[in-house]
């Protein structure tokens, strides 16, 4: 009978281990320890890996708005994805933002004495918003948790085409084509 | 072929399973040593027999005898099953933790095993 604890941070951790098979337990900040899996592990006599999964139950809408703060105009669509503390790294699907300007991660960790952070990226917005740019982070305290992220109107632009050769002569008709993101 | 099997095995190592299998892997016997000191009596065809004794403790290596009765009517034999040498030491196991919903590596999280 042998009996170990295994610290994991990031993702990984190790330990040596005796030959046998053990039952599995986690203690994990923000997670529900009942959703281990799989729940046991058995060590051969050399090397070897194990790969555990956890769920979590906590509740993320984000809302994305003209203000970034209650009551601000919404986008009326978009998706966001949550992502690492860079934002190059993407995790699970992108989700869509609605018409009323939310997007809702659900199963995801959180701490009330140790808030567990979160990062997001937005991928998209509707044709009227900016696109927040940089990752969002979110400290996520509690089980159901409401956050909002500003996307600021576009706004009008305005340009003026004029003949080349003939200095102040309007094009009468034309059309100028912008690319971009 | 009457076998009258005499054999000990080292006290740490017990309790333990023993069987006696032809060269062929027929299983011909098996039972539970309690003691340091056994015998048994059994009657097989074979001429050749593998005696492996495999401690339920999985801090020994099972250990095996091979042996030829050539073509006496009865044999009997007596081993020793020596099991003074443990495991070496442990093996590094490594795990992952990762969120099911989203695959990202769980930041601070503590695995606990018991058993073996």
């Amino acid at each position: 009978m042998a009996n170990y604890n295994v610290q994991i941070t990031n993702g990984s951790g190790s330990e040596n281990m005796k030959k046998g098979t053990y039952s599995v337990t986690v203690t994990a900040n923000g997670y529900d320890a009942t959703s281990l899996s799989p729940t046991s592990y058995t060590a051969g006599e050399s090397a070897g890996s194990g790969t555990f999964t956890v769920s979590a139950n906590g509740v993320l809408t984000l809302i994305f708005n003209e203000t970034g703060a209650e009551g601000g105009t919404p986008v009326t669509s978009g998706s966001v994805i949550m992502t690492d503390s860079a934002g190059t790294t993407e995790y699970g699907s992108a989700v869509t933002i609605d018409a009323s300007g939310q997007a809702v991660f659900n199963n995801v960790p959180y701490g009330s004495a140790t808030p567990y952070v979160l990062y997001f990226v937005q991928k998209a917005t509707d044709d009227g918003h900016n696109l927040y740019e940089g990752v969002i982070t979110v400290n996520m305290s509690s089980a159901a948790q409401t956050e909002y992220v500003v996307n600021s109107p576009i706004a009008a632009q305005s340009f003026t085409l004029t003949d080349a050769n003939y200095s102040g002569l309007p094009i009468a008709d034309g059309t100028i084509t912008f690319t971009g993101e | 072929m009457r076998v009258r099997l005499e054999f000990t095995v080292s006290h740490a190592a017990l309790p333990a399973l023993i069987t006696v299998r032809s060269f062929g892997g027929r299983l011909i016997l098996y039972g539970k040593v309690r003691r340091r000191r056994n015998v048994l009596c059994f009657c097989t065809e074979s001429r050749n027999l593998i005696v492996t004794v495999r401690p339920f403790s999985y801090d020994f290596y099972e250990k095996s005898y091979f042996i030829k009765l050539g073509r006496c009517p009865c044999a009997d034999i007596r081993l020793h099953f020596d099991f003074a040498e443990r495991y070496p030491a442990e093996t590094l196991q490594t795990f992952y933790l990762t969120d099911l919903n989203y695959g990202f590596p769980v930041e601070d999280a503590e695995l606990s095993f018991s058993g073996g």
